[in-house]
């Protein structure tokens, strides 16, 4: 193998995935990504290789570390909900790049760029994180391929995302009321008591629960029945085998959607 | 308007509980001083957080994007140390095992963990160090060659087999 500069600029991809690069390196390797559509091909696998071994890694923060954290993220929110406009995926022109070494490939700066990215993006990684551990720790196959509705929420320029966690299990509510698609995304939620069943609840304007199906999974994502474009919220009750025409139960989680 | 910030705000608080976890861990593992590693991390999570409209969905998962920020500036930070203190943690880094006084800290994705544990075991000796000096101690492939004393060639050759070979076992993919 030769070593100059620009011998074999194929195989600086997997040095690149792995951040073995020094700047200059690490330039030069983005430089030829972005014209060679091999290697971008092989590229999101490798991250994806390295990206588990960051996860290998996982360890418990210290907890000032979210407060501080979020505290920044809602000033600058706050900033920037008086520039930015509602609509995602509206494709801003593309002001000045920042410097290449400083983004990392997958990234494409656009400054000014709706907020509401930041839902579809975690969205996606809850859903992915959720499926990923409902078959095994297998990394999931692309969205699209595993449910239509959990893309399309995904893809809506309206799609929000909360937290709806029945404790001690996690859980996440995604919903786009353009599309009027709610999907209820659940880890670990231990099996209902013998005879009775988890249902799902939307809150409709008056106060009045409208059933949004049964919850037949412990860990994965289910579309909600019902329109969610106009509920206000979110509830799972435990109710008796078959489920109930009106909440009986106090909820396990009860969650504003708005 | 207060509305979308607000529901912005919400989300990133969501992906920050989902992903803070490898953010910090894998900065403290590159950096080995946990006080570092929380403002590596703090500064990573504030990078994704501000690079709005800056992910693109076809080149990779978000999760591998947050942690490609996140390494980037772990390694950029232990490089800038001191070359000696590095090396006294070189036998952790090595052999891709997590480090003793870790353990402790290590509540979430054993699971994972072990998983990506076992898949490294299957990885030649030779591999698997050059993959985790790399990866876990920061190394770029020049300072791999002089560290093992080994002609550049070799180590990159390494680096790649090594990190395919790493795809292959955990069933990634390609």
């Amino acid at each position: 193998m030769s070593e100059g500069p620009h011998a074999d600029p194929h195989a600086l991809t997997a040095a690149y995935a792995l951040g073995a690069l020094d700047p200059a390196e690490r330039a030069r390797a983005q430089a030829h990504l972005d014209g060679c559509p091999q290697c971008t091909a092989e590229l999101p696998g490798l991250l994806e290789t390295t990206a588990q071994l960051g996860e290998a890694a996982a360890a418990r923060p210290p907890a000032r570390l979210r407060a501080a954290t979020l505290a920044v993220v809602a000033a600058e929110g706050r900033g920037r909900a008086g520039r930015a406009g509602a609509d995602a995926g509206a494709a801003a022109p593309q002001p000045a790049q920042p410097p290449r070494d400083a983004s990392p490939p997958l990234r494409r700066s656009r400054p000014g760029a709706p907020a509401v990215w930041w839902v579809a993006a975690a969205a996606a990684v809850v859903i992915a994180a959720v499926l990923g551990f409902a078959v095994g720790h297998r990394p999931p196959a692309p969205l699209v391929a595993v449910d239509a509705p959990l893309s399309a929420v995904v893809h809506a320029p309206d799609v929000r995302i909360t937290t709806a966690s029945p404790s001690p299990a996690r859980g996440w509510v995604v919903w786009s009321a353009a599309t009027d698609v709610a999907v209820y995304v659940v880890a670990g939620l231990p099996p209902a008591p013998a005879g009775h069943v988890y249902q799902m609840w939307l809150r409709q304007p008056g106060g009045v629960f409208a059933s949004a199906g049964l919850l037949q999974v412990g860990s994965g994502a289910v579309r909600l029945d019902g329109s969610v474009a106009s509920a206000t919220g979110f509830g799972l009750t435990v109710e008796p085998a078959g489920g109930s025409a009106h909440p009986t139960t106090t909820p396990l989680v009860l969650t504003p959607l708005a | 308007m207060a509305a979308v910030a607000a529901g912005d705000e919400d989300a990133f608080a969501v992906l920050y509980d989902l992903v803070s976890p490898a953010v910090y861990g894998l900065a403290l593992r590159v950096l080995r001083d946990p006080a570092q590693a929380e403002e590596v991390a703090q500064e990573a999570l504030l990078e994704v957080w501000r690079s709005a409209g800056g992910y693109d969905a076809t080149r990779g998962s978000v999760r591998a994007w947050v942690l490609t920020v996140a390494h980037r500036r772990a390694v950029d930070r232990v490089r800038s140390a001191d070359a000696a203190a590095r090396r006294d943690h070189l036998d952790h880094v090595r052999d891709g095992q997590t480090p003793h006084d870790e353990v402790a800290e290590r509540v979430e994705g054993q699971m994972e963990a072990e998983r990506v544990r076992r898949a490294l075991g299957l990885l030649s000796d030779r591999q698997r160090e050059v993959v985790c000096l790399a990866y876990y101690g920061g190394y770029t492939q020049s300072q791999m060659a002089q560290l093992l004393g080994l002609p550049l060639g070799t180590v990159k050759a390494r680096v790649r087999d090594g990190l395919l070979r790493l795809r292959d076992v955990l069933g990634v993919q390609a």
